[in-house]
């Protein structure tokens, strides 16, 4: 029997969908007459599986690092941020892709510090950078009237800038700009792990100084999404420095025991394997500096 | 036959946004996209880093023109710790992370074994609880 493949479309904000045929008739399966089951294994061809490797990648966002500073109960410094200023220095799309995830990544700590006129300058800057790129997905005028009716409620703030950029990401991947997105992650990444090492060397800054040595399971997941795009050019720079500071991080030692999976009294499934990260003080020092070296050859 | 390219797709965004997304309810979003067009059969694997001590809810969803969207969590050895074929809520999940680890995310349509080869958006996003 032919197949058919059978898409969809969504019409309209409701999600009505309208199912679309598109016959099989004259294709080369019915030409070859191959079982139906083959035809399907067909599909999910290597093409397909290195397609979707570029799509699907995941790693936590800047906000959580941002969040983990405040609840230790430092304080906000502006200084440490890459300054607005700067955001018409940037030109060509590298560049402007990697300050695009560190202006996401300061807006994030801005807004965790409900630093409300701080938040609406650094998105008024990544705005400035999407439109320099062309990018018409989730940094538009619609967020910034969104962020202004909502200035007072700092969730909302947070959950409008981490999705305003994950909807830059979709229309970055629907728009075949995948490499564009992932040097917008990688600034992300890179600046929340930068303001995390300025805060490494203050006083009880212990879960601080843990969190950057778990930075190391982090760069392996944002490593492994590099490798998907066989050596591209425009990625070549930042996955040379990523690999540069994945030498410093290899130096952190992680010890785990078997996951365990339990329920807490509250009734939530609990997760974990008693991972421990021991971060040196040598090793510290010597990856602050290069991150600072790295961000500065960006930000610059 | 024509098979049509995986990839993203300016009808996976709608989805996600519309249909998703509310599903999210209570936890900050991740930054990250992940959804692509599948068809019946395909799957999809995410290693994703959860941090110790953070709240996490996992939304996969895959559109009604498909078969129920399928996922599991394993750890790194391949251990699985949770599926949602025998959960009450297909498509969500929250969990408790006690330390920081790196999880994976395996996503799979299932093959109807029908007379068509279905296409259709599925989406996972990940968020966790703001304190």
């Amino acid at each position: 029997m032919k197949k058919k493949i059978v898409g969809w479309l969504m019409v309209g904000a409701l999600g009505f969908s309208a199912i679309q045929f598109t016959s099989c008739s004259g294709c080369q399966q019915a030409k070859s007459d191959q079982p139906v089951m083959d035809s399907k294994k067909d599909s999910m061809d290597q093409a397909r599986i290195e397609q979707l490797k570029k799509i699907f990648f995941n790693i936590p966002s800047p906000v959580e690092m941002a969040s983990l500073i405040k609840d230790q109960g430092y304080a906000y410094d502006k200084k440490m941020l890459n300054s607005v200023d700067n955001v018409g220095k940037y030109l060509g799309e590298v560049k402007q892709a990697v300050n695009l995830g560190i202006y996401g990544a300061d807006l994030s700590y801005a807004s965790i510090f409900d630093q409300k006129q701080e938040s609406m300058t650094y998105f008024a800057a990544a705005k400035k950078l999407a439109s320099a790129m062309a990018i018409d997905g989730g940094i538009n005028d619609s967020t910034v009237t969104k962020l202004a009716e909502y200035q007072d409620n700092r969730d909302s703030i947070l959950k409008i800038v981490t999705g305003a950029y994950a909807d830059l990401n979709g229309y970055l991947k629907e728009n075949n700009r995948i490499e564009v997105s992932a040097l917008v992650i990688s600034g992300g990444w890179l600046e929340a792990l930068h303001l995390c090492l300025q805060y490494a060397e203050k006083p009880k800054s212990e879960l601080i100084r843990q969190r950057i040595g778990e930075q190391k399971m982090v760069l392996e997941s944002l490593l492994k999404y590099y490798e998907s795009f066989d050596n591209k050019p425009s990625l070549a720079e930042m996955k040379s420095d990523l690999m540069e500071i994945q030498k410093e991080l290899n130096k952190v030692e992680i010890t785990s025991e078997k996951t365990k999976v339990a329920k807490a009294a509250d009734g939530v499934m609990t997760i974990g394997n008693n991972s421990k990260t021991t971060v040196k003080d040598d090793t510290l020092k010597s990856l602050s500096a290069l991150v600072k070296k790295i961000r500065s050859k960006y930000t610059a | 036959m024509v098979v049509l390219a995986v990839g993203a797709n300016a009808q996976c965004r709608a989805f996600t946004k519309n249909r998703v997304l509310p599903n999210l309810t209570g936890f900050i979003q991740n930054e990250n996209y992940n959804a692509a067009l599948f068809m019946e059969g395909d799957e999809a694997e995410l290693l994703m880093t959860f941090y110790g001590g953070k709240d996490y809810r996992l939304v996969v969803m895959a559109h009604p023109v498909l078969p129920e969207v399928e996922f599991e969590v394993l750890d790194t050895n391949d251990e699985l710790l949770y599926s949602n074929k025998t959960a009450a809520n297909k498509n969500t999940f929250d969990f408790r992370m006690t330390s920081t680890q790196q999880l994976k995310v395996r996503v799979k349509v299932p093959d109807s074994k029908g007379t068509m080869v279905r296409q259709g958006c599925v989406t996972v996003v990940a968020g966790h609880k703001q304190s």
